[in-house]
């Protein structure tokens, strides 16, 4: 490849990962707006549910049995549906840092571009080693399993 | 005889909803004396200041986490006998081992039911009384 050549490609590269990059930090806000949204409608039920909950045992002898019977399990297995919104926020945080990693490997391309000398070859190279070490870093952080899908997930047998 | 429903129990979480849910699921089961501890180092402050009975602990906290607070548990005499419930959202099978090789006295995966803690609290109780 020629050395005009070999810049251009070097730069469409370069812009390649620019927009690539645009749509990672859209992603993340995105993720971020969310997390906000679900955090505020979780403890908005979370205090709900606590609050009925409270309300019912604080009031057990005015009500009959026929309604503290039919309210108590529908409440507790709402409350308990709510261990759910502790596994989201494991894995957004998650995506989070998987996205940001990327983004600021795909941001530092630009300082790549300044070099006229750095063939595509040298550019493709730092950028690898940088994939490789977020890979690394996201590997040490969250290298465990996340595939609950239902409440009876609890249940493990090794003990 | 010792009556279990009157044990006093410490839930430790860095999620407070998480805290709520072991409480409610633990009222649930007829277990009405429970404290709370928002990480290891906490957890483990309450246990040198107090007696607990039994303690549900998460896994992954700030300060110190679940596996921390259960081999610095083990390691103190006083406090080595209190069963040990380990609470967390890895269903992975190295994690399990390393609980169980610590010392844990059960491991339970989120999300859960009161019907699996009840199951157990009742087994970790059992073998106690064995």
């Amino acid at each position: 490849m020629e050395i005009s050549d070999e810049s251009s490609f070097s730069n469409a590269m370069i812009d390649f990962a620019r927009s690539v990059d645009a749509h990672m930090v859209a992603a993340i806000a995105d993720i971020r707006q969310i997390n906000l949204i679900l955090d505020e409608a979780v403890s908005k039920l979370n205090n709900s549910f606590f609050l009925i909950n409270d309300s019912l045992d604080a009031n057990r002898d005015k009500l009959n049995d026929f309604v503290f019977d039919t309210l108590t399990p529908s409440l507790n297995s709402a409350v308990t549906a709510l261990q759910f919104h502790d596994l989201t926020t494991q894995l957004s945080s998650r995506l989070v840092n998987r996205l940001d990693g990327m983004s600021e490997i795909l941001e530092c391309t630009q300082y790549l571009g300044s070099d006229k000398s750095e063939t595509t070859v040298e550019v493709l190279t730092i950028l690898k080693a940088r994939v490789l070490e977020h890979n690394d870093n996201l590997h040490k952080k969250f290298n465990q399993s996340l595939n609950q899908q239902h409440m009876e997930c609890g249940d493990v047998e090794l003990f | 005889m010792v009556d279990f429903k009157e044990m006093k129990f410490l839930v430790v979480d860095d999620f407070s909803t998480m805290r709520r849910i072991i409480r409610n699921l633990l009222k649930e089961l007829g277990y009405n004396n429970v404290d709370e501890a928002e990480d290891g180092s906490m957890a483990l402050a309450k246990l040198k200041r107090e007696t607990f009975d039994f303690i549900v602990s998460d896994w992954n906290m700030p300060v110190m986490d679940g596996l921390e607070l259960l081999k610095a548990v083990r390691a103190d005499p006083k406090l080595s006998h209190i069963p040990m419930l380990m609470v967390t959202a890895e269903a992975k099978k190295e994690n399990i081992i390393a609980a169980a090789q610590a010392g844990a006295s059960s491991y339970v995966v989120k999300p859960f039911t009161a019907a699996t803690l009840d199951e157990k609290i009742t087994k970790i109780l059992e073998k106690l009384n064995k």
